[in-house]
């Protein structure tokens, strides 16, 4: 325990004078270290450490919030006296002791991040930089960088219970830029676990690369992309991060409970085709959206979104499940990239389930189209559900074939549109780690899919209409 | 919280950190979220941030954290020893060693501050006036805040400077419904003096935006082709904030911008001029740069010529050549805020000398769709069509995409209507050649 229970008790019932249902305080102790060689040598090796509270209070339909560094018992008394006068009333409730509630651990660490020296860790970093400038001599750069980031979290709460969380995650990543007369063109990978350093031993980081590399200059050569409404294949893993904008934010507790979503009140419905089943699972070990408790003290749950195309539930934490009425309840996906910001519903990994198809059935079954393999991510308007999101390896189809490799090219659509075009599911589901932005800042995600069909989409390239 | 730089310098010479730059952050903001008339969140945030950067043995080593106690230098020192052991070589003269004269601004003498509940007076007020403006308007949310930010920056060889800013920021969000379809918008927009003030931008950029919105109900694509193209000051400035990274020194220094070795040479269209105007009232006014080299006014961009890269202290040195306060942590050059020429144009005048063409008045995914080092994009868009030389139907559902340096040299001419956004003060401006997807 790093913050004294004592004290939380005061700051709670200080918080609780004007009449709160709800208070809780969080605490959190983050220290990210980064790994990063760039320009053939070592660009820097840097820390950063953040500390610091943020005190939330529940009443009704409103909330109020919080957050410092300064940690004096002068200063949190202050501030939560402060945060109190938003609301106006007599005191409900008072806490006088506080229990610690345990969780299991879902995602287990091997290899500790001070298991590897610095040097081992830049020379693991120099093994991909050889390969990268090997592979051709159009590599004009190449960036490879370790983070490690290593969390401390405690909650206390008006219900009179304490929990704590270790947070252990290591990315790994390469970006591979290549240059022949005069044109640039890059690639990227990145894969990232809730995990410590045995990532590092699990992972070919050279022949990791070669492929960044391949792809960087292979699309020196690539022709502009076709443009217009055409089926689209997305490829599987980071491909999904279609379902992560174009449904995964719409369901989103803030955007349901405002009624801000197309999907608001559709629960029930089919909102989708019937080869769609969609879930948000943070239960998955190691996981790089996993966590062992969220951070409003609930538990992750393997929460089934669509089921055959029918919408059967929603991502909720406990604010927006009080303002959606007593049958939902919060699914433990409570989530803030800091004490900084208000913690608000966030996907975990999210993903569209195995289906039925194979690959090569999918591609034969395309006459005209592209078939986007790689993914550089996307943003969606929860309101209106239009999402874009880029393709930065695209190949066209003919005739049931993949021919050519072309330059990135945009997807565009609405969310509720696109659910309900994808005509076949393959069986070779991969989940891919991104970052992903929005209202309580930036939180580690993983979005994933099968390779699937989308039988129409509208496609932004340079290349004029297929 | 107060930092005592003298502590840290002397903890970190002992050390043998020398030398080094301490930059320390206080913020202060307060702010209120209002829903359909309802306020659902008030929030006081106390933020606190100091980061040093510093010569170990010849290496950089760099360190941050949003706290300050007696156990902070220590902390310092010892963290930017372990950054340095693989850091990059690093020199003395990449720290600021003379003393120089920075620019006075006084951007926020007439500042009036308030308290929590004048905010939320104000955002419940222009809730109510935003709402009656149209019966479409099913959800709107408003923000407002006011945050005090205090910045200060100290070297090891005595240079100082402080900058403090106060302001007001808000936003508002809107869903309107007609029948079947559902348009959503938002405008931001911010003041330096008061809430009245504010009030009074909220209400022009809120027409705007709902004249918009509006507009769209029931707006179609256009045919996939190339197009002479308005892109409107938004829109324009969106796209010139991915351009503008390439104009780093130090990447021209590695190699990695395509305007290497352009230097006096012609990059863009001659219409085109761009002055960086870091003194310009507006929130990012700045008065010295990361390295506490002090900022000024220069021609970036002159009729289509490069006229400097944006220096740093480190690639001025590497250089050779006198820095022009666009440093930043990276070592890389950016710019504050600057100013596009304007044209002689009215927008009006300008839809006549296209005739027929696109105008875009909005782009999306910024953050996923622009390729910072190619420069090739691929956005989905929305704006008007332009028929007959006048602004037609509303379109949306389109992509434009190619490379901003076409864009660049593609321009044709600018309009008179500039408009202050994110980037600096920038005019519409019309582009031939734009490819654009649709139906």
């Amino acid at each position: 325990m790093q913050f004294s229970k004592r004290l939380a008790i005061d700051v709670l019932n200080v918080a609780l004078s004007t009449g709160g249902d709800y208070a809780e305080i969080y605490y959190q102790d983050k220290t990210s270290h980064k790994y990063v060689r760039r320009y053939r040598r070592v660009e820097n090796i840097s820390s950063t450490n953040i500390r610091g509270v943020g005190i939330r209070i529940i009443k009704g339909t409103q909330q109020s919030y919080a957050s410092t560094s300064d940690l004096s018992r002068k200063n949190l008394l202050s501030l939560a006296e402060s945060l109190s006068f938003a609301f106006e009333g007599e005191r409900k409730l008072s806490v006088s002791s506080l229990k610690e509630k345990k969780f299991k651990k879902i995602s287990p660490i091997k290899k500790a991040h001070d298991s590897m020296s610095d040097e081992e860790k830049v020379n693991y970093l120099k093994r991909g930089e050889d390969a990268a400038f090997n592979y051709s001599d159009k590599v004009k750069d190449f960036s490879g960088s370790l983070l490690e980031q290593d969390e401390h979290v405690e909650v206390f709460n008006s219900e009179g219970i304490y929990y704590q969380d270790d947070r252990v995650r290591t990315r790994i990543a390469a970006l591979v830029i290549a240059e022949e007369n005069g044109n640039f063109q890059s690639d990227f990978e990145g894969p990232g676990y809730t995990k410590g350093l045995e990532l590092l031993d699990e992972i070919d980081y050279v022949e990791m690369v070669k492929k960044v590399a391949k792809n960087a200059c292979d699309l020196l050569n690539a022709k502009e992309s076709p443009s217009g409404e055409m089926p689209v294949i997305i490829g599987n893993g980071f491909g999904g991060v279609l379902f992560h904008e174009a449904c995964g934010h719409p369901l989103e507790g803030s955007a349901i409970s405002d009624k801000l979503s197309p999907f608001a009140d559709k629960y029930g419905e089919a909102i989708a085709s019937s080869v769609v089943t969609a879930i948000d699972d943070g239960t998955i070990a190691n996981a790089w959206g996993s966590e062992s408790v969220d951070d409003e003290g609930h538990e992750p749950t393997k929460n089934v979104l669509i089921k055959d195309g029918v919408l059967t539930s929603y991502m909720l934490d406990r604010f927006t499940a009080n303002k959606m009425g007593e049958n939902f309840h919060p699914t433990g996906a409570c989530r803030r990239e800091s004490y900084a910001y208000t913690p608000t519903t966030r996907m975990t990994n999210t993903y569209i389930a195995n289906g039925t198809s194979k690959v090569e059935d999918i591609i034969a079954s395309v006459k005209d189209g592209i078939y986007c393999t790689s993914f550089t991510g996307g943003q969606v308007d929860p309101s209106t559900d239009q999402f874009i999101f880029t393709s930065s390896l695209t190949y066209k189809i003919k005739n049931g074939k993949i021919t050519e490799l072309v330059k990135p090219v945009s997807l565009v659509g609405y969310g509720y549109d696109i659910l309900k075009k994808i005509t076949m599911v393959a069986d070779d589901l991969a989940l891919g780690p991104g970052i992903c932005g929005a209202s309580s800042g930036s939180v580690c995600v993983c979005v994933g899919q099968p390779t699937l069909l989308i039988s129409s989409i509208l496609v932004g390239g340079a290349g004029g209409n297929k | 919280m107060k930092v005592n730089f003298n502590k840290y310098f002397e903890i970190f010479k002992e050390r043998d950190i020398f030398p080094s730059l301490i930059s320390i952050s206080n913020s202060k903001s307060t702010s209120v979220s209002i829903l359909n008339g309802e306020v659902v969140e008030q929030k006081i945030a106390d933020g606190f941030s100091i980061s040093s950067d510093a010569i170990y043995q010849g290496k950089r080593g760099i360190f941050s954290t949003d706290h300050a106690d007696k156990d902070t230098p220590l902390l310092m020192a010892d963290k930017i020893i372990e950054s340095a052991r693989f850091g990059k070589e690093y020199k003395a003269e990449y720290f600021l060693q003379e003393k120089m004269k920075y620019h006075r601004l006084s951007i926020n003498k007439n500042f009036v501050p308030a308290t929590l509940k004048e905010l939320r007076d104000c955002a419940l007020k222009l809730y109510s006036e935003f709402k009656s403006l149209d019966p479409r308007i099913t959800t709107c949310s408003i923000d407002i805040s006011m945050t005090n930010i205090e910045q200060e920056k100290a070297n090891s060889y005595g240079i100082k400077a402080k900058y403090k800013i106060n302001a007001y920021l808000g936003s508002i969000s809107f869903i309107c419904k007609d029948k079947d379809d559902t348009r959503s918008g938002s405008c931001s927009f911010y003041s330096l003096k008061d809430l009245k003030d504010i009030e009074e931008k909220a209400h022009k950029e809120v027409h705007k935006a709902l004249h918009e919105a509006i507009d769209f109900f029931y707006s179609k694509p256009i045919k996939s082709k190339r197009y002479k193209v308005i892109f409107s000051p938004e829109s324009f400035s969106s796209l010139l904030s991915f351009y503008l990274p390439q104009l780093s020194a130090l990447s021209m220094q590695k190699h990695l911008s395509c305007f290497e070795g352009k230097k006096g040479e012609q990059i863009a269209s001659k219409a085109l001029s761009i002055k960086v105007t870091p003194f310009e009232p507006s929130i990012n006014s700045s008065l010295y740069d990361y390295s506490l080299v002090p900022t000024k006014e220069f021609d970036l961009i002159k009729n289509g010529v490069l006229q400097d890269y944006l220096y740093s202290l480190e690639s001025a040195n590497n250089e050779g050549v006198k820095p022009n306060g666009c440093g930043t942590s990276s070592g890389e050059g950016a710019v504050s805020f600057l100013t596009i020429r304007k044209g002689r144009s009215t927008l009006d005048q300008l839809f006549a000398r296209v005739k027929n063409g696109l105008f875009i008045t909005g782009i999306s995914g910024l953050n996923s769709g622009i390729d910072e080092q190619t420069l090739q994009f691929s956005l989905p868009c929305q704006g008007y069509e332009i028929k007959d030389g006048k602004k037609d139907r509303a379109v949306s559902m389109i992509i434009v995409t190619g490379n901003l340096k076409d864009v660049m040299n593609n321009i044709v001419a600018l309009a008179d209507d500039v408009n202050e956004e994110m980037i600096g003060k920038t005019p519409s401006v019309l582009v031939k050649n734009v490819a654009i997807s649709g139906q």
